[in-house]
């Protein structure tokens, strides 16, 4: 187990709040430091029998955030402390659990660590060779001694049945009906530069950036009537498993199908200038246009955490739950 | 058929059947990716399995995964470091 304290610089946040981006490449950073602690190397360092450099790859993430810790209350400039327990089954993959709070919230012991109060997230993760564009990734073992010495697990971990399942499904919920529907796939040019790093594949926590625009253009541009973008930028993540099957790359137009589902709210706010106003549940699945590949399955539910001073936000919200909200 | 083989054969017809119930048998001469569609993730667990199983990960040290083709060539690599 690792504990990583790290200030929320403006490279983290911008001038904002921690997002599910920053928080995602926090626990990316942490796993990175975790499979090399106490070793003489460097990640970028590990490699195979064959000497080709190793990463560390998710194929699933699920982000559990509770309501009474939402990400946007890590502020700029917070230290925060960022828990990380991995195990190994075999020499490949890896299974790895967090837990994210205020330096002093994240408990040694991994039995004492509360996910109901804090935000936390579990990864399956396969080191693969750094693949070509558009090659298979390969799955590869790192030359002994190159990585930590960590738990060992007896049995695969549950996501890699679970991985499987959506391969061959094609979605992790493919059952998953709701009134908030797009009739044709949304499009999503990924943009080197803004999207991803020149040369690069897609990163991980990328993808939830794109899935979250892809969610606005539904709510905002596609639905009849629209949500108004301020109720919209009021969105907090709750929670989210994606199961990562392929990667993207440049110049690469995306195809989205997405369905969704609003209804009222079932939390209970212990906050007196927040209202959870309604719960929004969206199932997406991402395509890569030319290679017609499935790159990622995704659900999330998410809060409409609104100002309980901004009276106009709530009586869009009850019109919209009216409209769109389900029976 | 030695008993590292008839190791190695049960733990692969196991993570075929998963894609392919159809399939009864395994043998040296079979490919993983061809015969039984054998994805990444089935290759990084069939090596888990059989480093529990046999107690030895010959890819940690001298042999280059991305060599193994058919069954055969698992069995040779773990026989090499048993």
């Amino acid at each position: 187990m690792l504990i990583d304290t790290v200030e929320l610089t403006l490279s983290h946040v911008d001038l904002g709040e921690l997002t599910e981006f920053a928080a995602m490449t926090l626990f990316g950073n942490a796993i990175s430091h975790r499979i090399v602690l106490g070793t003489d190397v460097t990640v970028p360092e590990i490699t195979d029998s064959d000497g080709n450099t190793l990463y560390p790859s998710y194929f699933m993430t699920h982000l559990k955030v509770p309501h009474s810790a939402l990400l946007s209350s890590y502020k700029l400039w917070d230290r925060v402390a960022v828990g990380v327990n991995v195990r190994v089954f075999g020499g490949m993959i890896l299974e790895s659990s967090y837990l994210l709070g205020r330096p002093d919230e994240i408990p040694q012991d991994l039995d004492l660590w509360n996910t109901d109060a804090f935000p936390s997230m579990t990864g399956g993760t396969l080191f693969v060779v750094e693949e070509s564009r558009g090659g298979e990734p390969k799955p590869s073992v790192p030359r002994g001694g190159l990585i930590a010495e960590m738990p060992k697990l007896a049995k695969p971990p549950a996501s890699v049945a679970e991985f499987a399942t959506v391969q061959t499904r094609g979605s992790l919920d493919p059952g998953f009906k709701g009134k908030l529907v797009s009739q044709a796939p949304i499009r999503h040019a990924v943009a080197t530069g803004r999207d991803l790093a020149p040369g690069h594949a897609l990163m991980f926590a990328s993808f939830g950036k794109i899935l979250d625009h892809v969610e606005r253009t539904l709510l905002a541009d596609l639905v009849f009537p629209p949500f108004p973008t301020d109720l919209i930028n009021h969105l907090s993540l709750l929670e989210r498993q994606t199961f990562y099957l392929n990667n993207c790359y440049g110049d690469q137009v995306l195809l989205a199908n997405v369905r969704g589902r609003l209804t009222p709210s079932d939390i209970v706010s212990r906050s007196a200038g927040s209202v959870p106003a309604a719960t929004l549940t969206m199932v997406v699945e991402l395509y890569e246009q030319t290679s017609r590949k499935l790159l990622v399955s995704s659900k999330a539910s998410k809060l409409f955490a609104l100002p309980s001073s901004r009276t106009t936000l709530l009586r869009d919200m009850e019109r919209l739950l009216f409209l769109h909200g389900e029976d | 058929m030695d008993e590292t083989e008839r190791t190695i054969c049960e733990a692969v017809l196991e993570i075929a059947q998963r894609r392919s119930p159809e399939i009864k048998q395994v043998s040296r001469q079979h490919s993983l990716v061809d015969d039984f569609g054998l994805s990444s993730m089935d290759y990084a667990e069939l090596v888990a399995t059989l480093e529990m199983l046999l107690n030895a990960d010959p890819f940690a040290e001298s042999v280059s995964i991305t060599t193994i083709r058919t069954v055969g060539d698992l069995c040779d690599a773990y026989k090499k470091v048993l």
